[in-house]
Order: structure tokens, then C-alpha cells, then sequence
């Protein structure tokens, strides 16, 4: 009967979806984009596939989501005094994409656009996922958390992924392994429950332009029941048995005094005759 | 700031403690037949350091401190573009391709164990650890055989900056005898627990061992806490065996604090 219900629901499922044309995930899905653009103190024009997206995006401004179909495409950024970079840009089916417009290594080079995949997996409740990239002109970087180093050692075009509790962490960023100076911070970043928080770092160390963007995406929750008990023991084996009765040996052994005892106490009590 | 404000919650426990003890308030009485390890007081919690505060609502505001620093990170709100999706070309030939960006360290990511190993006095044993949840009753659902452990998927991964990672194991099976678990009441202030998954293994210094009653375990809420430092919370039972009940009345507890 149970069965029956069950065919004819997924029966209908595959109805429905045919007839509202939702085709189930396959290799034609679109790629989830965020274009993001993190180059401090410029606005550029952001262009996808020859198709201008934002005009003017100043500092920090993410535009998307964009659906792209997988495969390649093109994407360019002009800025007011007409420096151009354009790259191509391949994404795979179903994923999730950051395409950051940042500084290269050497600032007096132009920008360029170096792509993360936003890790979109389950999360415990109560806890965020954090990824740091470094899309900065900075040397190698520690990420400390009240001057404990969380993320270690991170060079640029690099991401690091962890998961913490949500809260509000007072973060800094040094030169890696090293007590300082900083190079950013102490700045308050926020790590909700439930969300991928992304920080893309930028700005130039040396210039003391230092910022970050922050991307914050849904993911999953899974539920983390805290247990109210650990049964964990059964008690001996009972191969053993008798002596391995739940009694035990030693419990026996009392039995067997307690009735010696008993009998020799009754005597007693009877008298000698 | 944040470790002025621990160093001041670890002063008041320290404070507090044989205030606590007197007056009886202790929450969980170390048993002296097998244990060892700091006091368990409430206090406890609150030296661990936590996260400024608690999120609260919306945070793409600007939220300067009165001092002016440290600010708040803004979270940029994406600007939507066109919605039909962009058909994909074969490629311009002659563009440089956007550079996908790096792993830092791919062997630190936290990982969900799949060994456990003991070192210490000279002896070294390993278990297999399967993933355990929590029982619709609310127990801990373990490994049927005895020479596994289980970790808690409701807890933190190894590797992870803060956190309880939990593993628990029968003690002993009335089938199958003793249990890998067994081997915890062994365990030794310094000794190492090792957890790990191919590669990638994340080192446990054993810091505490004692017996608690089963009844209390839910009130040790830090044993099972995302927050606070790293570390490994070993559970097994242990105490005194019911043989009507067939369970025991404690909890074998091992703590251990991550290595870098």
C-alpha cells in the first residue's frame, strides 16, 4: 500500500517537473556568479559576454547573482581612465563563483580577476563557515582573533576555510608569522549561523589601504543535537557463566558466605539442645 | 581586550571555586576512585574565550565604537543583475583565463576523523571511528562493535579552531568483551590521542580524566560546545555496573587539548 502511494507520488513528481519544464540538476544547470569588485579607491564598468552588468561599481559592490551557463565567457572591467583587463572566465555546472577584480602582486601592474568557489555545504547549527581570501597587495598573512592566530599563513591569490561559532570576532591581519605591525584591523567581523561569510582582503599594505569586502551566502544547517546520555557499556561478556552471571564471582562467593553464615547463626540461635 | 576580559573570568573562578566547593554549588563532584583533571564548576565556561558577543539581527551597518576603532566589517549587499542566464561560448582565443584561486593549506582544513590512536607509556593503539548522531531519546548512538569509536557529527571536526570534537565508544559488549574504549582509563595527564583521516591527523595532549554520573552529563554543556578552545572530549561509561539495568552509572571522561 505504502509502496503503491509512493510510486504514484513520484509518478506525479516527475509530472509536475515535466510540465513546469524544471528540469532536474544536469549538466545544463547554471553556474551561480557574483562579480565583485575589489579594487580600493576606483569604479569600473563590469561587462560579461560583451553585455555591460554596472556601470559604476565602486569599491566593495558585488553584483550578481549572474546565471551562466557552463562553459567559457567573457569578462572585462573598464575604469574612468580607460585601463582595460578582460579574461576568460570557465565555470562548471551548479557551482558557485566569486570573480574578484583586485590588485596584483605588483600595484603598479593593472588589476586582474582571480576566481574563488564558494563552498555552499552543510553547516552545524550554531556555527558559520568563514573562507579569508587574500586578493591583496600584502605579504603572506596570519589572520589572529583577539592577537590568537585563527588562519595561518595565507599568500596572495589564496583562500583559507574554516568553520567557527556565530558571533562577533575582533580580527587583524599581520605579516605571517609575525606579532606585527598589522596590516588591517582590529576590525569587528560579524559570522552568522547558517551562512558562508566571505572576506575577500584588498587594498595595498604598504599604502595603508587596507579593507575587505564581505560576501555573506545561505548554506545548509545541519541539526547538532546535544546528547543527554552516552550509553556506552553493556557490561561483561557472559560466556563465562555461571561465574560470569550478572551476579558476578564475587557476588556469588558473598551469596555462598552469607548462607554458611546463616546457617551457622541459626544453630547458634537453636541452641545446643 | 578579549584576554583581559578571560584572564578577569579565570581571576573570578579561581575566586569563586572554593567559595563553590564550601558551599556545596560544586556541579559535578570529581569521583576519587578514578579521576583527575581542574575542578568542574559552572565557572568553567565562562574562562573559555569566547567570541565578543552573540550576533544579533542585521549587520550591514556601519557600528563604530566609541573609541572609533576597532569598526564593524561591512557585508556588501550584491547589486542584482540581469536575470536570464548567459550562454556559454567556446572561448575568445588569446584571453588570458581568469586564474582560479588557491587552497592555502589543504592538509589544515578540519576533517571528520576516521582513526583514533593512543600513545602513551610506551604503548600506541588505534581505533576506527565511524560517524555517530543523537538518538531520537537523545543518547548517543554508538558503534555496535566495541573496537570502534564514534564521532559526534553534532560537534566540531578535528582540526577546527574552537570547539569540543567528541568521540565516544562502548566500554565493553556482553557479545563481543572489552571495548577499544577500555583502553581510556590508561590514559595519562600528557599523553597523545591522534585523530585522523589519510593524510591529514590533527594531536590531542590528554588534560583531564574523571568519572561523572551519567545523570550529569547534560549539564556539562561545555563538553559538547562549539565554543571555547580546541579541544577532544573522550566519553565512554564507567562506575558501577547494574546488572538489572545492565548499564552503569557513570561516564568516563578524558579531555585533551589540540597541539599545534
Amino acid at each position: 500500500m505504502r509502496a503503491h502511494f509512493e510510486m504514484v507520488a513520484a509518478g506525479l513528481l516527475a509530472t509536475g517537473w515535466a510540465l513546469l519544464g524544471v528540469p532536474p540538476a544536469t549538466a545544463a544547470e547554471p553556474a551561480e556568479v557574483y562579480l565583485v569588485q575589489g579594487v580600493e579607491g576606483g569604479v569600473w564598468s563590469l561587462s560579461l559576454d560583451d553585455e555591460e552588468i554596472a556601470a559604476d561599481a565602486a569599491e566593495k559592490e558585488i553584483v550578481g547573482p549572474l546565471a551562466l551557463m557552463p562553459g567559457s565567457h567573457t569578462v572585462s572591467a573598464v575604469d574612468a581612465d580607460g585601463a582595460q583587463v578582460t579574461a576568460d572566465l570557465r565555470v562548471a555546472a551548479g557551482e558557485s563563483v566569486d570573480v574578484v577584480l583586485h590588485r596584483p602582486v605588483d600595484p603598479t601592474d593593472d588589476p586582474l580577476f582571480t576566481s574563488f568557489v564558494n563552498d555552499l555545504s552543510p553547516v552545524r547549527a550554531g556555527t558559520g563557515r568563514l573562507v579569508v581570501a587574500h586578493t591583496a597587495v600584502a605579504p603572506p598573512a596570519d589572520i589572529r582573533v583577539d592577537g590568537e592566530v585563527l588562519l595561518a599563513d595565507v599568500a596572495s591569490a589564496e583562500e583559507i576555510s574554516t568553520t567557527v561559532p556565530t558571533g562577533v570576532y575582533p580580527v587583524d591581519i599581520v605579516p605571517a608569522s609575525t606579532d606585527g605591525p598589522t596590516v588591517m584591523g582590529p576590525v569587528d567581523l560579524t559570522v552568522q549561523g547558517g551562512r558562508l561569510t566571505r572576506v575577500f582582503a584588498i587594498g595595498v599594505a604598504s599604502e595603508g589601504s587596507m579593507d575587505a569586502v564581505v560576501q555573506v551566502l545561505r548554506v545548509p544547517v545541519v541539526d547538532a543535537v546535544v546528547p543527554r546520555d552516552v550509553p556506552a557499556g553493556e557490561g561483561p561478556p557472559r560466556t563465562s557463566e555461571p561465574w560470569g552471571s550478572p551476579v558476578g564471582a564475587p557476588g556469588l562467593l558473598l551469596i555462598g558466605a552469607a548462607a554458611v553464615l546463616a546457617v551457622v547463626g541459626l544453630r547458634n540461635l537453636r541452641g545446643p539442645g | 581586550m578579549g584576554s583581559r576580559r578571560g584572564v578577569r573570568a579565570a581571576g573570578l573562578a579561581l575566586l569563586l571555586s572554593p567559595v563553590l566547593v564550601l558551599g556545596g554549588a560544586v556541579l559535578v563532584v570529581q569521583d576519587a576512585r578514578d579521576g583527575w583533571g581542574p575542578a568542574r564548576t559552572g565557572a568553567r565556561t565562562e574562562a573559555f574565550r569566547a567570541p565578543a558577543t552573540e550576533t544579533t539581527g542585521s549587520t550591514a551597518t556601519t557600528a563604530p565604537t566609541p573609541g572609533g576603532t576597532p569598526r564593524r566589517l561591512v557585508v556588501s549587499r550584491p547589486r542584482a543583475a540581469a536575470s536570464t542566464p548567459f550562454a556559454a561560448s567556446t572561448g575568445q582565443p588569446g584571453l588570458p583565463p581568469v586564474s582560479r584561486g588557491r587552497a592555502a593549506h589543504p592538509g589544515r582544513v578540519p576533517f571528520a576523523p576516521t582513526s583514533v590512536r593512543f600513545v602513551g607509556g610506551g604503548a600506541s593503539s588505534a581505533a576506527a571511528v565511524d560517524r555517530v548522531g543523537t538518538g531520537d531519546d537523545g543518547s548517543l548512538g554508538l558503534p555496535e562493535d566495541p573496537r570502534r569509536m564514534g564521532w559526534w557529527t553534532g560537534g566540531s571536526s578535528a582540526g577546527a579552531p574552537y570547539g569540543s570534537v567528541v568521540l565516544a565508544g562502548h566500554l565493553d559488549s556482553r557479545s563481543r568483551g572489552p571495548g577499544f574504549a577500555a583502553r581510556m582509563a590508561a590514559l595519562g595527564r600528557g599523553d597523545v590521542v591522534v585523530l585522523a583521516d589519510g593524510d591529514r591527523q590533527r594531536r590531542y595532549r590528554v588534560s583531564a580524566r574523571y568519572l561523572l554520573p551519567r545523570t550529569r552529563l547534560s549539564e556539562l554543556t561545555a563538553l559538547f560546545s562549539h565554543r571555547g578552545p580546541s579541544r577532544l572530549v573522550l566519553l565512554t561509561c564507567g562506575g558501577d555496573y547494574d546488572p538489572v539495568a545492565r548499564a552503569y552509572s557513570d561516564n568516563l571522561v578524558v579531555e585533551a587539548t589540540s597541539l599545534p
